[in-house]
């Protein structure tokens, strides 16, 4: 199988063949690589032996990318199957307008401060987020109106909810 | 030891570290949970724990009417609050004392005097002990109007804080009406105080600290100091002892205004007095009135158990030691462990220990709350664990340190390891030679450079076999919700200038 694995300024080719006694070959860059890859602590954490090295890899979805942290190093990958198994591109759907603001972590909203038809500034605090002690304000990625609020003060949101969705003015909506 | 049965109203790696004394001194452990906390450490290593009823601290861990009917109910005689949550609590020290308990720490005035900021600081510049210029205790539009005076950059600090929550720096005027609100939306929450004061920011100071001991005699002794300067959102990350950056003349002279301040608040059990350090100049910021988290450094450089020494202190036994019979030895360093993603702007990271892999050899030790089932929950700090490094001499204290975090691991949250990693090799770091703002480089470096051609090649691979597997349908795959990238870009966009 051959895999092009992109991201954190990364673009190459990975071939991976499963060889006799489950390790496997690897070439990368015009290298080849003996690999043996195995499970090192929960389902999260890998041993990964290549070229003499050892070390830990984790590795966890993100999206639709993986997320790769080494000891100290992390990037976000995106892995492709080169052939036969290339996916079907999920960008082809129409761009929306709206600009969401999400919880960029979980916990409790306790403020919430603009209403639907309300408009808003570049950098506006909208809401405000709690969660182990520590609060942190929401503020509008652009300008423009706000269209939906889909949270409420006092209540308990996750990394990643829709708090405010906001029509943007049309120069920061050209996009 | 006077004391037979101690509660521990906290929980976490505190709580360990507590349950551990005990054992070592005959002391009965009783340890108390929330729900969430129902497969923690400290549950189990405890000799008896009792439930608290929710998992919010102001109905758990600080849920003082609850905790002390278990302490009735359990037979305890004394109550040990760790850090954080209770243990300044001026009311709860006084309500201790009313229902014939010993509370392990300052009595409640002492609590009371330390908490104030404002009243310490003025206090202890009495004693002759330098500050840093400020504000007592202001309103928004005193605020305002005295910020001119202070000088900007400055703090804002909350008169009832401690353990860098409700502070804010404010670079100028026109940022200040947003940090107020913030700041006191935080001291409330955090110290149910909305009261802020405002402090003098200096550019790069350092952060040492000097930990005493004090009976109720009024003896007092000093530990000698630990230098905190790695910290991040004015929380400390690493911490060692003793300061790289002290001569021995300023470090005599630091002690000296160290048992100073403690005696002008009239210091009483195991406390901290924190000083910024700029060049030769020093100023005392506060007096911390606990345990402090890295209280362990100065255990291995002094021998001294600090948790014991509380216990003795608050049975009522006199200072066993003098100044002389403290006698440095070595030099220890100690790395937290958070539940904050390093590359994602140090955001909380919820979930569940799936697995855990702590360090051991010569010279290390790891005080932790982790194991598989613990749930990792917003209600509470993000410090899982500490591992902390004793050597014969600075740099084989850190190349200790260096090789017990590569050991380390946890599956189900992220940590800091990476960022902790990274610090403890860093050259300038090696050197002795960072202060406050040494936390920054890393956000530089990950905004700078790529990883290495070899991380790349490593993360490469990694990425592929991982897809490869999963592809196969050799991995279930675990779905995590995780904004992490998106809720990056956004905190970027939220915070910048």
């Amino acid at each position: 199988m051959r895999y092009i694995v992109s991201g954190s300024g990364l673009e190459v080719e990975v071939e991976v063949v499963e060889a006799p006694g489950g390790g496997y070959r690897v070439r990368l860059e015009g290298r080849e690589y003996d690999v043996r890859w195995s499970p090192a602590l929960g389902r999260t954490h890998w041993w990964l032996e290549w070229d003499g090295r050892r070390q830990i890899v984790v590795v966890e979805p993100e999206g639709d990318l993986a997320g790769v942290t080494l000891a100290v190093d992390h990037l976000d990958l995106r892995v492709t199957a080169a052939s036969p198994l290339r996916r079907p591109s999920r960008a082809s759907g129409r761009a929306l307008p709206a600009v969401e603001v999400r919880a960029p972590m979980p916990g409790l909203l306790v403020a919430l401060e603009v209403r639907p038809g309300q408009a808003v500034g570049a950098g506006e605090a909208v809401a405000v987020i709690e969660a182990m002690k520590m609060q942190m304000e929401l503020r509008t990625p652009a300008a423009g109106t706000v269209r939906e609020v889909r949270a409420g003060a006092g209540g308990e949101v996750s990394a990643g909810d829709v708090i405010v969705v906001l029509e943007p003015d049309r120069a920061a909506g050209a996009a | 030891m006077r004391i037979r049965r101690l509660l521990i109203a906290n929980r976490g790696e505190i709580a360990v570290r507590i349950i551990r004394a005990c054992r070592a001194l005959g002391v009965v452990p009783l340890a108390v949970y929330s729900p969430v906390d129902a497969n923690a450490p400290h549950v189990r290593l405890a000799a008896e724990a009792w439930p608290l009823p929710a998992d919010p601290p102001a109905e758990s861990y600080l849920n003082i009417s609850r905790l002390l009917e278990i302490a009735r109910a359990a037979g305890a005689d004394a109550i040990h609050p760790g850090y954080g949550f209770l243990a300044e609590n001026p009311t709860f020290a006084a309500a201790c004392a009313a229902a014939g308990l010993i509370f392990v720490g300052p009595p409640a005035e002492v609590l009371q005097r330390c908490g104030d900021k404002v009243t310490a600081r003025q206090r202890i510049a009495a004693a002759g002990v330098p500050v840093l210029p400020g504000t007592g205790a202001v309103d928004d539009r005193e605020a305002m109007a005295a910020a001119d005076g202070v000088g900007y950059p400055l703090l804002i600090k909350a008169v009832g804080g401690g353990g860098g929550k409700g502070i804010h720096l404010v670079e100028s005027s026109a940022d200040l009406p947003s940090a107020l609100r913030l700041a006191r939306g935080e001291a409330v929450a955090a110290f149910g105080d909305p009261r802020l004061y405002l402090e003098r920011w200096l550019d790069r100071p350092r952060h040492v600290e000097v930990q005493v001991l004090a009976d109720t005699s009024g003896q007092i002794v000093h530990l000698g100091e630990r230098e905190c300067s790695v910290q991040r959102r004015h929380q400390k990350v690493i911490e060692e002892s003793p300061a790289p950056a002290l001569t021995p003349a300023l470090r005599r002279s630091l002690g000296t205004a160290a048992v100073a301040a403690a005696r002008a608040v009239g210091y009483v059990n195991a406390g901290t007095v924190e000083f910024l350090l700029d060049g030769e100049a020093f100023y005392c910021i506060e007096v911390n009135a606990r345990l402090q988290v890295e209280h362990p450094v100065t255990e291995m450089v002094t021998g001294v158990d600090l948790v014991e020494a509380q216990l003795r202190i608050a049975g009522g036994e006199a200072l066993w030691l003098r100044q002389d019979d403290v006698i440095l030895r070595g030099h220890a360093v100690e790395c937290r462990v958070g539940a904050e993603d390093p590359h994602h702007g140090f955001l909380p990271s919820l979930g569940v220990i799936a697995e855990v892999r702590e360090p051991a050899g010569p010279g290390v030790r790891v005080d932790s709350g982790l194991a598989p089932g613990l749930v990792v929950s917003r209600y509470y700090d993000p410090l899982l664990a500490k591992v902390i490094a004793w050597g014969p001499s600075r740099p084989t204290a850190l190349d200790r340190i260096a090789a017990a975090l590569d050991e380390m691991a946890v599956s189900g949250v992220r940590t800091t390891l990476p960022f902790l990693r990274w610090a403890v090799r860093d050259p300038a770091f090696r050197a002795g030679d960072y202060d406050i703002r040494f936390a920054d480089r890393w956000e530089q470096r990950l905004n700078r450079k790529p990883p290495d051609r070899e991380a790349q090649e490593a993360a490469a691979i990694a990425a592929a076999l991982w897809t490869h597997n999963r592809l196969r349908g050799r991995v279930r795959l675990q779905v995590l919700a995780d904004g992490w990238r998106r809720a990056a870009r956004l905190e970027a966009l939220g915070g910048g200038k």
